[in-house]
């Protein structure tokens, strides 16, 4: 048996009173939800707003007591479920088709990025002065190293290899300046191109220090 | 006027208010109450969903802002919205003329 008060109502009535009545239907909202994240932390942020005021107003208006209230607002909302199966409500089909159109295009501008990436990886890259490996300067590396490699035979050639060393010299040259030209990015480009082509005639090793070496071919 | 009624028309008649300034969930309800005169008395939740329908489509940008020391979402028509809440507002005025029309057809117009 209950104890009942002057006022006739139980100890419990009483405590159910006390009770937020805000707080209970926005957590019974939030369990409904089937979003998370920054999507359900807004729609329980705006409707905890909305609620509050709702009884703030008609607490003053009807001079109600706080609990009272809060009820009233709650009343006026709508029951959590309803308002959650429309918050969970899929969009429209227009509006998912384009949305995956959306998601396709950031696919494929992703899958784009990551193959520039890969292939911007996969040619070497000269450390002097920050000058990046140009197609042009490729082209004169290859150039060069196949000097190397006819100068390489031309020596083993016995009496003509100095002059055939001179001849594929000056033919790793032209092509190195054919390939920086073609390459047409600047000064630096060329520089590499030409380094490139120097050490092709040389060692065939970029003849700077790097903090890895790298190879002309 | 019954919920379900209303409902076909909350969209066109949360841009119709926004038109106006921005606004936020609570000022709405209270606005579309005192425009209708208290005969629309939808439950105020169901405008939230609505709400976030139209921002998705593009059609509302919200914020958070202070409003009278309180935080609130405030809602706003975009370029979109108030393309859209106009030329809803023309389609109303041609389809409620032809229902007035045809509920309660004038004398002249009687074949």
């Amino acid at each position: 048996m209950s104890l009942r008060r002057r006022d006739g109502r139980s100890r419990r009535d009483r405590n159910e009173d006390a009770r937020p009545s805000i707080d209970l239907y926005v957590k019974e909202l939030s369990s409904q939800l089937r979003f998370h994240g920054l999507r359900r932390w807004r729609i329980v942020r705006e409707v905890r707003d909305h609620l509050s005021e709702s009884a703030s107003d008609f607490e003053r208006k009807q001079r109600a007591g706080r609990g009272s209230a809060e009820h009233d607002a709650i009343a006026r909302f709508g029951g959590a479920r309803q308002i959650a199966a429309e918050l969970n409500a899929r969009p429209p089909a227009h509006s998912r088709a384009a949305h995956r159109l959306a998601l396709l295009w950031v696919s494929w501008i992703a899958a784009m990025g990551m193959g520039s990436a890969t292939v911007w990886a996969a040619v070497e890259w000269p450390t002097t002065a920050g000058a990046r490996s140009t197609p042009g300067a490729v082209d004169a590396r290859q150039a060069g190293s196949k000097a190397s490699h006819a100068r390489a035979r031309s020596s083993r050639s016995g009496a003509k290899s100095a002059k055939a060393r001179s001849g594929v010299r000056e033919k790793g040259a032209t092509v190195a300046r054919k390939g920086t030209k073609a390459a047409g990015t600047g000064a630096k480009a060329a520089r590499t191109a030409s380094s490139c082509a120097r050490g092709a005639r040389g060692n065939d090793h970029y003849s700077v220090a790097a903090t890895r070496p790298r190879r002309c071919t | 006027m019954r919920q379900s009624e209303l409902q076909g028309h909350l969209d066109a008649m949360l841009l119709a208010i926004l038109r106006g300034e921005p606004m936020h969930g609570y000022g709405m309800v209270e606005e579309l109450r005192r425009r209708s005169e208290g005969e629309f008395d939808l439950a105020e939740g169901t405008i939230y969903p609505a709400l976030h329908r139209l921002e998705r489509a593009g059609l509302l940008s919200s914020s958070w802002e202070v409003v009278d020391g309180r935080r609130r979402r405030v809602y706003a028509l975009s370029r979109a919205g108030r393309e859209a809440a106009g030329q809803r507002l023309d389609s109303w005025r041609r389809f409620s003329a032809a229902i007035d029309a045809v509920l309660s057809p004038s004398p002249e117009g009687r074949p």
